[in-house]
């Protein structure tokens, strides 16, 4: 219990005012001559029994009474949360608010969405304890104090279409309650329990961990809804391309409809699509809880119908119970050719890497790659290539800011190890090192390393790849990798690239504190590495594609697919459409973004990198969406929490989304209550004893 | 007369009697009968003469008629010896303060009702005599008869105050001893102490054949103890203040009473004492009056 006038609490003692004024009125009593002295003396004996009980039953009361009285004006709050704690408005109150299109679905009986039920219960909440408070959000860094505006009206707890990383957000929040000396502090994190926001796998749980067992003043409290079950569909779209047939020309498309929530059951959902100034209805038949729709076509008018024309466009659900997920945008553009570039002096290398990289992915795409010697980068053309293979020492110099600037444009070079006499220089924090040969005990290293991260997923050798490298066994073996995402993901139907089937006779150290591990050997020796940019890809491999060093080309499929998703990332940054997700784009870049007019809603500029929408830039069409992965139905629940922050570092405070009452309640009537009843009863027993018949009634005096 | 006798009150209560309960022994003949045969004018019986018997009471007339001798008997009126037995312990100066604003305390009334009983059974010829309970001078006046014996009295009554304690079971065993059998004894006083010794001080005068009158003169308030706040008692004979809470004790305190008075009715009933339980807020002209009827 906590109050919200803790200070009237200091009127306490005043409880003992009643036996304080029965010993004044003692003292004050009046002074009488008495003969019968026997007589009152045989009284105070009998009196010792019944009359002194209720008489210190009376003074009891009384003081009861007073004592409701103060804790009634006090104003008492009692939490309907058991665990929660005290409440006080000399803590700071800091609300970590997720952000995420997952708090928008909207309960269909309270007509709420689960962001305005939470912000409704712990605005509540905060107005009855006061104190300072501070909102956290995933959109700035920096904290904003909330005023006497309503957490609902505020445009800081607005749900957005970005995703939110809660860990961050809780750790930032610990470290402004740390570095700003809060004191003690309640820590409110309004959130669904979406897999994708909590980030389980982050690494700053463990130090949130810490920080709070290093705070105990700081109580974290996490306010998370019950399971809904509201009808929800979530609409997305992929692989937009411009496709053209005799003379007509077409936008095809991939969408997929997936049910986040609510009874499965068959159901006809309409689609519309708006396009190039269209509308298109589209509707599908739903039976399971996902639906994609592959390559659907859709004609441009005749007036826009060109290989060159650059668009973009929506496709919508209808009403559901979460409208943020009920839209996407999509953009389109001619493709651009895929043109790689292959810097190298080895022409088995130049030769091999040139047919991996011409042979057509997609017929309908244009693939091209021209080779140059080591010292000819000269001749690159890097507004027109998607990926440059660079087989040479690392640049240093002009050339190496070149080569940084195109990945920052978006292109994608892969590195490959050369026999270079003396030290290498570093690029992007990554420098090669010693060249290795192969290895004598391929058996004892051909097993799991137990050092590599658990985020590389474990790929041991099939048997049709122990079979091949019985009689390699002495190379370096590829152990695990990345399937996730990247190069050396899994395809779309889920069937995991053959890397176990690649060995390596010999291998160039990568040395990087900083790099991104996608492929290990079997001793936990890099294979593929990824340098941290902020755009494009700058990838390294420990060895080079020829056959005399690995088996790169033995099968060939491990190394085509590397290079063809390399090529295709690179060439999304030379086409003139951008599909990019909220969270990816900076502020500065959507300054100069013009909306398309497909946004229902409007969006302001500085906050465009936050809500889905289609734009134009110069010559770009951007499409800005959610990410998809907040469209899974992935949650975790108390025991994930419990498993990442400790048993006790938290309260969870499961409410109900349709309910609009607070966190906590006042308590004051019932002291008031408390407070009559207690008079009442004093009442009851002050009152006279039933009147006897007095001595000279009863007895004969004359 | 007396400061304490009021005349008018006296001149009303002189036609009424003081009688006794029983035959008194007294020192010359009077309106009282005796135990013993006397000479009045009263025939009592006739007894067989007995060799000793006084001639001069031989009935001739009857030896005459049946030639035997018989004695004939009067009854023998004799006066009564009164001895007034006043406490005058501390507790007797309780009394209330009346609206004329002097305090009418319970010795003051006790003096009047003893000095009219005196001036009664003086004006009837009785002997009368006055013993006063209390620690400094006690006062023992032995009954008499006689004006100036009753001036005596009355001057001594007016000189009586209470003090302190007193013991008036002794007092009482000492009054019982020294007054002739068959005598009256007046006790005027608030009966203030433990039953257990008063008994056995009661049974002794009766023992003696006295004729016991018991005034037993209590202030209403004394039994109700009708205070509405907490309240210091000063003992009136020297005790330690007392702080009574009356929402504490009243109740206790009345049956303490209750139970005082009955067991002091039960002593007078064995006793077969005359006992009067007097109001203070009654005159002491209608207490005389009515002590005086009932023993007419």
């Amino acid at each position: 219990m906590s109050f919200l006038q803790p200070l009237l609490l200091l009127a306490m003692p005043l409880i003992g005012l009643p036996i304080l004024i029965h010993l004044l009125n003692q003292r004050r009593h009046k002074t009488a001559p008495w003969a019968a002295r026997q007589f009152v003396l045989q009284a105070t004996n009998m009196g010792r029994g019944m009359a002194n009980v209720r008489h210190w039953v009376v003074l009891a009361l009384r003081s009861l009474a007073i004592a409701a009285l103060i804790f009634a004006i006090a104003r008492p709050l009692a939490s309907r949360i058991p665990g929660l704690g005290f409440l006080g408005s000399q803590r700071t109150q800091m609300i970590v608010m997720d952000r995420s299109p997952s708090m928008a679905i909207r309960n269909s009986s309270s007509g709420l969405t689960w962001r305005e039920s939470a912000l409704n219960q712990l605005q509540d909440h905060l107005q009855n304890v006061g104190g300072q408070q501070i909102l956290f959000h995933s959109l700035t860094d920096e904290p904003v104090v909330v005023g006497r505006t309503n957490l609902l009206e505020m445009l800081e707890t607005v749900t957005t279409d970005t995703q939110s990383n809660i860990p961050e957000l809780i750790e930032r929040t610990l470290k402004h309650v740390s570095q700003q000396a809060v004191g003690p502090a309640d820590i409110w994190v309004c959130t669904d329990h979406q897999a994708s926001d909590w980030r389980l796998d982050s690494g700053r749980w463990s130090r949130i961990r810490e920080q709070l067992q290093q705070s105990p003043e700081v109580k974290l409290h996490i306010l998370t809804p019950e399971a809904l079950d509201e009808f929800n569909l979530a609409i997305s779209t992929s692989n937009v391309k411009l496709t053209r047939s005799g003379d007509r020309h077409f936008v095809s498309l991939d969408f997929s409809v997936q049910q986040t929530s609510g009874p499965i059951e068959q159901r006809t959902v309409p689609v519309q699509i708006e396009l190039a100034g269209t509308s298109h209805d589209v509707e599908i038949e739903m039976v399971a809880g996902d639906y994609r729709y592959q390559q659907l076509k859709i004609e441009l008018p005749p007036q826009q119908a060109s290989e060159a024309f650059v668009g973009g466009g929506v496709v919508r659900l209808p009403h559901d119970s979460n409208e943020r997920d009920n839209q996407y945008f999509f953009s389109f553009a001619p493709q651009p050719a895929r043109s790689t570039v292959v810097v190298s002096d080895d022409p088995e290398i130049s030769e091999l890497m040139n047919l991996v990289c011409s042979t057509p992915f997609d017929s309908q795409q244009k693939f091209s790659c021209t080779v140059l010697p080591a010292d000819g980068y000269a001749e690159i053309d890097w507004e027109k290539t998607a990926l440059l293979v660079w087989h040479a020492p690392l640049p240093s110099g002009d050339v190496a800011d070149r080569l940084q600037t195109f990945i920052a444009a978006g292109g994608n070079v892969v590195f490959l190890p050369v026999e270079a006499a003396g030290a290498q220089p570093e690029l992007l924090g990554v420098r090669w090192g010693e060249w290795e040969a192969k290895s004598v005990a391929i058996g004892a290293e051909n097993k799991p390393n137990d050092r590599t991260t658990p985020i590389l997923n474990a790929r041991l050798n099939n048997s049709e790849g122990r079979g091949q490298n019985s009689a390699e066994s002495t190379a370096f073996q590829v152990a695990q990798w990345r399937t996730e995402d990247d190069l050396l993901a899994t395809d779309e139907s889920g069937r995991v690239l053959p890397l176990g089937s690649i060995a390596c006779d010999r291998r160039c150290d990568i040395r990087s504190d900083s790099a991104a591990t996608l492929a290990t050997f079997a001793d936990g020796q890099p294979l593929l590495v990824r340098a941290i940019t902020e755009s494009g890809g700058a990838y390294f491999l420990a060895t080079t594609p020829d056959e005399a060093t690995s088996t790169f080309t033995d099968d060939g499929i491990v190394l085509y697919v590397m290079m063809h998703r390399a090529i295709e990332q690179g060439a999304a940054s030379l086409a003139a459409n951008k599909q990019l997700e909220t969270g990816d784009v900076s502020l500065a870049d959507t300054e100069r973004w013009q909306p398309l007019g497909l946004n229902v809603n409007l969006v302001a500029e500085d906050q465009r990198a936050f809500f889905a929408g289609a734009y134009q830039s110069d010559n770009q069409v951007i499409a800005i969406n959610r990410p998809v992965s907040e469209d899974t139905t992935n949650s975790i629940d108390e025991t994930a929490v419990a498993e990442v922050l400790g048993n006790d570092a938290f309260n969870l405070i499961q409410t109900s989304a349709d309910s609009l009452s607070g966190l906590t309640n006042e308590l004051w009537k019932l002291f008031v209550i408390g407070m009559i009843m207690a008079l009442i009863a004093e009442g009851w027993f002050s009152l006279p004893a039933k009147k006897k018949p007095s001595v000279l009634e009863s007895r004969a005096i004359v | 007369m007396s400061k304490i006798l009021d005349p008018d009150i006296m001149s009303r209560l002189a036609p009424l009697a003081l009688n006794s309960r029983q035959p008194m022994l007294g020192d010359v003949s009077g309106r009282h009968r005796s135990p013993v045969r006397g000479s009045s004018l009263e025939f009592s019986e006739y007894r067989n003469y007995v060799p000793g018997d006084d001639t001069r009471r031989l009935d001739w007339r009857a030896w005459a008629r049946s030639d035997r001798y018989f004695i004939k008997e009067f009854e023998a009126d004799t006066n009564l010896r009164m001895s007034i037995v006043l406490d005058a312990s501390g507790s007797m100066n309780y009394g209330l303060r009346n609206p004329q604003g002097s305090v009418a305390t319970r010795l003051d009334f006790s003096k009047r009702i003893a000095a009219a009983l005196a001036w009664l059974a003086s004006e009837q010829g009785e002997s009368v005599g006055l013993s006063t309970i209390h620690k400094n001078q006690p006062v023992d006046v032995p009954p008499r008869r006689g004006a100036r014996h009753l001036g005596h009295i009355l001057e001594q009554l007016e000189q009586v105050n209470a003090d302190e304690d007193a013991d008036l079971s002794t007092a009482l065993h000492h009054v019982a001893d020294r007054l002739p059998r068959r005598s009256m004894v007046v006790v005027l006083s608030d009966l203030f102490m433990d039953l257990r010794e008063l008994k056995p001080a009661i049974e002794h005068l009766r023992w003696r054949r006295h004729d016991v009158a018991v005034f037993h003169l209590l202030e209403p308030s004394e039994l109700e103890f009708d205070f509405d706040s907490p309240v210091k008692l000063l003992d009136l004979e020297g005790g330690s203040p007392l702080l009574a809470d009356p929402a504490m004790m009243s109740e206790s305190y009345r049956q303490v009473v209750l139970e005082y008075l009955d067991s002091i009715t039960e002593l007078a009933n064995r006793s077969n004492i005359d006992y009067h339980r007097i109001r203070m807020d009654r005159t002491y002209e209608e207490v005389l009056a009515q002590f005086l009827l009932r023993r007419s």
